[in-house]
């Protein structure tokens, strides 16, 4: 983990109220996959506290990275304002998604906003010859993000939308569990709203599944206690424990 | 103590600067230490110790209002006995003073945990009777002078340490408070803790903390903290150490003025985690430009006319 300055390299509206930015870093710390940044959003109309974004692709060689969010408030507005430089950020945070050296086959399920953070993972995993199958949910093909990229790099990819303006008029999960036998991944991974990990834990697949979760965050790095996970072993920080929990452990 | 400029005694502990992390936003010292050299800070107050492990309140726990962030963490943390095994070896291994918050259910909590932290190395102890966030203890004993000078007086008994009594803006008189504490045997108060505050959406009609209230913090105290510690300073002799919504330099030289010996910094760590380090910086700068043999000759120094 790390504090720098970030540079904006692009700014992009993906869809409608969604943005998409490039960062640059001169010297960007180790990532790993399903981890986030915390972005400083100046001190601006009242707003103080950093954005938690989840990072979408990462390019060592570039020594850039990119990030897809919302603009929902005052903070994201501003955030999806900048041009050039200097962000304050603390970089790579949380412990991010690993698959173990016997995974082959990974189902990836996501929900809306969720979705970038699991491309992360095909853009590490895939040169090793893991195979991706995903799912991904928006509310209509108005909000629906990646689906290019997630179409390239997986063996299959299935989207559904709750207004059924693109893909079947379905829950991502419902999608998901018509294909479970078929696909039969060693392991699932999911990020997306509380209502998609209930349903994820309903269909009591017995796959191993790992959920990327949210909170609202204050320092970010494990100091504050703000961003609090309710699990079978305690009270868990998100930042840091998290933002991947075993769904298993996760109180929804 | 090599001679500096910043350099404090307070209740005869070392301080090579007067700022200090505030209870809460820092936990132990170890993730910050990550970001910066925290050799470099005056004192570190850990976060909220207790007698037993504690998990603190359901979240969401953190909203963002006007200037502020209201939190309700409730105290979570492992417990006084993973505190001074697992903690506090790295906390002593670096050049900052530790000063232990602590909070209880009861007095006998409180006095428990003076006399166990009395066995260990750490500089002071900081007696939270200010948290809103838990529905025993905590601000229980905060209100009202008589219990705040009683609780007082019984954990200095049992304290070796420096006693510090950190006190809470949501009474009737902090100043009446602050010499309750003094008569009570207190060595230093801190001041302010938390503000009561609550926040609300219009459109999902909800609390935006699952604890429907919670306590305030950051720039939108400020003024609140700067008038008690102002009031507070002209009710008592010991040294106070001033905190809320310290963000920066400036805003340290204005507690100081207004009569803190130093100053605690803590949503500030929040919002960037090298607000402490550049604001150490930035005091340096101060004396500089004003020419002062030591930050300590404008304590109380608030020029009236
Ligand atoms: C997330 C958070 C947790 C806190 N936890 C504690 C605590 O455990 N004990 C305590 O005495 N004060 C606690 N506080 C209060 C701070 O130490 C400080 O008194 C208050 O926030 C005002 O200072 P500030 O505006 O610089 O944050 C906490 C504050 C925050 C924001
Ligand atoms: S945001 Fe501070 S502990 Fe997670």
């Amino acid at each position: 983990m790390k504090e720098v300055f970030l540079n904006v390299r692009e700014n992009t509206e993906l869809a409608k109220g969604i943005v998409k930015m490039k960062l640059y870093c001169s010297s960007l710390p180790e990532f790993t996959p399903g981890q986030f940044v915390n972005l400083s959003v100046g001190n601006f109309d009242g707003v103080l506290l950093r954005r938690p974004i989840s990072v979408y692709k990462f390019n060592a060689a570039e020594s850039t990275f990119e990030i897809i969010f919302e603009v929902k408030g005052k903070g994201t507005t501003f955030l999806s304002r900048l041009k050039g430089g200097n962000i304050p950020a603390t970089l790579f945070l949380g412990n991010g998604f690993e698959l173990g050296a016997n995974v082959k086959k990974v189902a990836l399920i996501g929900g809306g906003l969720g979705c970038p953070p699991l491309y992360s993972v095909i853009e590490k995993y895939k040169a090793s010859g893991v195979k991706f199958y995903t799912y991904l949910g928006f509310s209509s093909e108005s909000k629906a993000i990646c689906v290019d990229d997630f179409s390239k790099a997986s063996e299959k990819l299935t989207v559904t939308t709750d207004d059924g303006s693109l893909g079947e008029k379905n829950f991502i999960t419902n999608a998901f569990k018509k294909d479970i036998f078929a696909v039969n991944p060693d392991v699932v991974l999911a990020c997306g709203p509380t209502p998609m990990f209930k349903a994820l834990k309903a269909l009591n697949t017995g796959i191993p599944t790992f959920i990327s979760t949210e909170a609202r965050m204050g320092c970010g790095i494990g100091a504050c206690y703000v961003c609090t996970c309710a699990t079978l072993t305690g009270n868990r920080r998100v930042c840091t424990d998290g933002p991947v929990f075993n769904l298993k452990e996760v109180i929804l | 103590m090599i001679y500096s400029p910043l350099a404090v005694k307070i209740c005869g502990v070392d301080f090579k600067n007067p700022v200090i992390t505030a209870s809460g936003t820092f936990a132990f010292g170890f993730e910050f230490s990550k970001l910066f050299d925290i050799d470099k800070l005056g004192g570190i107050s850990v976060k909220g110790v207790t007698r037993e492990k504690r998990e603190g309140n359901p979240g969401p726990r953190i909203a963002e209002t006007y200037g502020g962030v209201l939190n309700s963490v409730g105290l979570q943390n492992p417990g006084v006995e993973v505190f001074i095994n697992n903690f506090l070896p790295f906390l002593q291994s670096k050049k900052a003073a530790v000063i232990v918050n602590i909070a209880g259910n009861t007095e006998s909590d409180y006095c428990y945990l003076a006399e166990r932290l009395s066995g260990t190395g750490v500089s002071m102890i900081e007696l939270n009777i200010s948290c809103p966030n838990v529905k025993e203890g905590g601000l229980a004993f905060g209100v009202k002078p008589d219990t705040i000078q009683s609780i007082t007086r019984e954990v200095k008994k049992r304290s070796k340490k420096p006693l510090i009594v950190k006190l809470s803006p949501n009474v009737a008189d902090i100043a009446e408070n602050a010499r309750a504490a003094e008569y009570g045997g207190a060595d230093a108060v801190s001041l302010i803790n938390t503000v009561r505050g609550m926040a609300v959406d219009a459109d999902t009609r909800r609390p935006l903390l699952k604890n429907i209230t919670g306590g305030l913090s950051g720039p939108a105290i400020k003024p609140i903290a700067l008038a008690m510690v102002w009031q507070v300073y002209n009710a008592v002799k010991i040294p106070i150490i001033g905190m809320g919504g310290i963000m920066t330099a400036n805003d340290a030289v204005e507690f100081i003025l207004c009569g803190a010996t130093a100053v605690q910094v803590g949503t500030g760590n929040l919002i960037n985690p090298l607000t402490a380090s550049n604001i150490i910086d930035g005091l340096r700068k101060y004396v500089e430009k004003n020419k002062l043999g030591n930050l300590q000759e404008i304590r109380g120094k608030l020029l009236i006319d």
